[in-house]
């Protein structure tokens, strides 16, 4: 399928990337892409990005595709721009715990890069091949996060193409730093709409010197969702995570801790966990598993909310989403519940996510869903007062609109 | 007049405008640069800033926010006449939440204050500037604030989930959210450490952190700084997150020990490290031991241990009284600010010092080594013209040689005035244009805190047609 940009355009476009493929449509939210740019490095991308914003064409970025689901419906894109070629692990400094890499990396990459050495990547969003400037734009995060911190903490520095060509920089690679504007909190989370990510400098953790998975089969949503609480609450917690189905299928639940630090804690804990809350010695595929199942959901025509709240309304937000017919997934130590609906009613799926999201005095975000249950909302909620700045952001950085138009928060 | 409408909005009393009175607010703890305020308020409630900030547009003058004035980089000082919003009287805890672990704030509150009001409940708010005594949350939620246990516990971003902004033509926004998760653009991340440009902030939601089960402080002493700054790579590198990781010089040292903060420190030592260690009780002992044998490999003559309370505060004596002390050494102090990667400290440091030495100076360092962030503090006289424009020379060449390092110009003092004519040592055109953008959206008119951060002529003149360029150079 070609895109429908004049032909004279579309080969201008070809030569700043340096390559255009066409492909098999990559449908986002019942938008066909059959081509992508491809630039090979930052310069190609500058060129690339000016060639659009002269010929004001808009596209929809994309790392590996591996999170396309994620925002509102396109607005009038012809192409994709396609960055995973942009990729490679630059600098890797032991002595520092930092490393720099290209955007189109995968987290698989960057964490073998580092194998061997005492560092890891605190990053672990679930998605196959999902590249670390996916998961920085998306801002996405997974259940490690209640130890690693969440992507705002571990970006140090960004290399951003605006939407004119220009090749910025923000940030640095040094672990403290108040030099100028923090740019880098504003790229991060705003799915590509005022800048492509070229680079990043990111802050390693120390891999921890023992990790251990426990995990608890039981009956009684309350009462699992007491244990969970009660196990995120260790020193040792990395991720714990409580999983229940949908209420026709009855009150069971299961319960993965993941923990890590020194081995005298770690052991300490479990041995802790296992008087007080029963929990046993599980395999690292069981929390691998549960982890994986964060990104799920239930069929084609599911839906996937992430609902935020407070700590203390967790209960009440878990009750409110389970009586509308959604199984969880609740993460205390990062205070979010998954919500999963089988795409029967979205209408009912939505008026359940908002409302456990003010009884969370939190917010609702729809993660992957149907197109059909996006039309007319914003997946990213209704936006409140500070939109007009969003919407001022948008225009300074992006003035023609050719960042992913209409994908993010306000549909900007 | 404007002096007149301010009065009408926060009392006779809540404005000064005399210059007797005005004297005091022209500059923060950066004194090099100090310049006359149009005239301060004290306001007592949001809705006064409010009033205020719409007085301030409507006669077209700009104002700037003002905390305790302990930053250091010139955050806080007026320029283009601009008004003060004094923020002292904004000074209350509005709200605890135990279980959900924040607390409400206005900006006026004292950072100590704040975890001595939740550590009852076992909590603390984890940022700890060394003026923490008498700085505000306000001004270091404008300049994103460190401090020793920022190593492992992160800086002000890390802890402030929600704001309450007056924006720059008198809007109140609410930015953020409790739960510390946003849809959107990360608006609070944004505005945290934009050094009072993008507008007033009336209130924060930050996080309060639970007390750590156990706390260890060593002092190692080593025979001179730059095998000091070994065993602190030493350490980074061995997996280890201490809670701080901080350095204090012989010269340093000496000063100390000369003053009431004397904590009995060897002075024949060439530096000493104090390293904090917390978290559960059962890894600390295997830690302390660890952190001994580093300390020993990078040569320290002695490693010690706080046996305990009043002996790990005579060891953070030595770290916190230090600014104090070196008062004693002459009557000015420039208290530098840049950071390197950690791994570069050693040769780093030999550089700085050789600075010091060639200009001829009394360059001492204390410093937060783990996260790299130099404070090479001079002590000087400005009443002598030749020392001042050494100092000044120093300064820049110490700034250059952190970025030719990989560094940066500041660690958690801020642009400010001070160093927005460096700005170009770190940053292109196209990348500070991209931080335009971010002002732009906030404050177009450039009247929020004008002079800071951006350097000198283009900014004033592009965002401000009214202000006059400033030609001096800030150090």
């Amino acid at each position: 399928m070609r895109p429908s940009i004049a032909p004279d355009v579309l080969r201008g476009l070809a030569e700043a990337a340096g390559e255009l493929v066409e492909h098999a449509a990559i449908v986002v939210d019942d938008v066909a892409f059959g081509a992508s740019l491809r630039p090979a490095d930052g310069e190609a991308l500058g060129r690339t990005l000016e060639a659009l914003s002269a010929a004001r064409i808009p596209v929809v970025v994309r790392g590996n595709a591996s999170r396309l689901c994620l925002g509102n419906a396109p607005r009038g894109a012809g192409i994709l721009l396609d960055v995973s070629r942009i990729a490679g692990v630059l600098d890797f400094d032991p002595g520092e715990g930092v490393c720099q890499v290209r955007a189109g990396t995968t987290l698989a990459a960057v964490q073998s890069a580092l194998s061997g050495s005492a560092w890891e990547l605190p990053l672990d969003a679930p998605g196959d091949g999902s590249t670390v400037g996916g998961v920085v734009a998306a801002g996405a995060a997974g259940p490690r996060a209640q130890g690693y911190g969440a992507p705002r903490d571990v970006v140090l520095g960004l290399e951003v193409v605006l939407a004119s060509g220009a090749r910025t920089r923000c940030g640095g690679r040094v672990v403290k730093n108040v030099t100028g504007y923090d740019l880098c909190k504003l790229y991060t989370g705003s799915l590509g709409s005022l800048g492509v990510i070229e680079a990043l400098w990111l802050r390693l953790r120390p891999r921890p010197a023992a990790a251990r998975a426990v995990e608890l089969h039981g009956h009684g949503v309350p009462q699992g969702l007491a244990a969970v609480r009660e196990a995120a609450r260790s020193p040792a917690s990395r991720a714990a995570s409580l999983e229940c189905e949908a209420p026709a299928s009855g009150e069971a639940f299961r319960l993965v801790v993941e923990l890590a630090g020194d081995a005298p804690v770690v052991e300490r804990e479990a041995e802790r966990m296992g008087n007080e809350l029963g929990v046993v010695e599980t395999t690292g595929a069981a929390l691998e598993e549960v982890h994986g199942n964060q990104g799920g959901r239930p069929g084609e025509a599911g839906l996937r909310f992430r609902v935020s709240v407070l700590p203390s309304k967790l209960a009440a937000v878990v009750a409110r989403l389970r009586g509308a017919g959604a199984a969880v997934q609740v993460q205390p130590g990062r205070s979010l519940v998954y919500a999963f609906f089988d795409g029967t009613d979205p209408a009912a799926a939505w008026e359940a996510s908002t409302v456990a999201a003010q009884l969370g005095e939190g917010s609702a975000l729809l993660e992957a869903a149907p197109t059909s249950a996006k039309r007319g909302r914003d997946v990213f909620g209704a936006p409140g007062a500070e939109i007009a700045i969003a919407r001022s952001l948008k225009e300074r950085f992006d003035p023609h609109g050719i960042l992913n138009p209409g994908r993010f928060a306000g549909c900007l | 007049m404007l002096v007149d409408a301010l009065r009408a909005i926060v009392g006779e009393e809540a404005c000064l405008a005399r210059d007797e009175e005005l004297i005091v607010y022209e500059c923060d703890g950066l004194t090099l640069d100090p310049e006359r305020p149009g005239a301060v308020v004290l306001p007592a409630n949001r809705d006064e800033v409010v009033a205020v900030v719409k007085a301030c547009r409507e006669a077209g003058t700009a104002f700037v926010p003002r905390g305790a004035g302990t930053g250091l980089s010139g955050g806080a000082t007026p320029r283009d006449g601009a008004v003060v919003i004094e923020c002292s009287r904004l000074d209350r805890i509005r709200s605890v939440d135990v279980e959900n672990r924040t607390a409400v704030v206005e900006p006026g509150v004292v950072n100590l204050d704040l975890t001595r009001a939740v550590e009852a409940f076992g909590l603390f708010y984890a940022p700890d500037p060394s003026s923490q005594l008498v700085c505000t949350l306000g001004g270091n939620i404008a300049e994103n604030s460190g401090g020793p246990h920022t190593l492992k516990h992160g800086t002000t971003t890390n802890h402030v989930l929600a704001l309450e902004l007056v924006l720059p033509d008198g809007e109140v926004v609410q930015l953020g959210s409790a739960t510390g998760v946003v849809h959107g653009y990360d608006l609070v991340g944004a505005v945290v450490g934009s050094e009072g440009t993008l507008g007033v902030v009336t209130a924060a939601t930050v996080r309060l952190t639970p007390a750590p089960e156990r706390v260890e402080t060593l002092l190692a002493v080593f025979p001179d700084v730059v095998s000091s700054c070994r065993a602190v790579g030493a350490i980074v590198q061995s997996g280890l997150v201490p809670a701080a990781l901080e350095i204090v010089d012989r010269r340093t040292i000496a000063a100390v020990e000369d003053s009431v903060y004397a904590a009995g420190l060897p002075r024949d030592a060439g530096a000493v490290l104090i390293v904090e260690l917390d978290g559960p009780a059962c890894a600390l002992d295997p830690q302390v031991e660890r952190v001994r044998e580093l300390a020993g490999d990078a040569g320290a003559t002695r490693v010690e241990v706080a046996r305990d309370e009043a002996e790990r505060q005579r060891f953070w004596r030595a770290r916190k009284g230090a600014f104090g002390a070196m008062g004693r050494l002459a009557p000015d102090l420039y208290v530098h600010d840049a950071v390197v990667p950690r791994a570069r400290l050693p040769e780093v440091l030999e550089q700085v010092c050789a600075i010091g030495d060639r200009y001829n100076l009394k360059l001492a360092n204390v410093f937060h080594a783990g996260d790299g962030n130099l404070h090479p503090n001079i002590c000087f006289d400005r009443r002598d013209p030749d020392e001042l424009e050494r100092v000044v020379a120093a300064g820049e060449e110490i700034l250059r040689t952190c970025v030719a390092a990989g560094g940066v110009i500041t660690g958690e003092h801020g642009i400010g005035s001070e160093k927005r004519d460096h700005m170009g040592l770190v940053f292109r055109d196209a990348d500070l244009e991209s931080m335009r953008y971010l002002r732009a959206a906030f404050d177009p008119d450039g009247v929020c805190n004008p002079g800071k951060v951006f350097p000198s002529t283009r900014f004033c003149a592009e965002a401000n047609p009214k202000a006059r360029g400033y030609e001096r150079v800030p150090f």
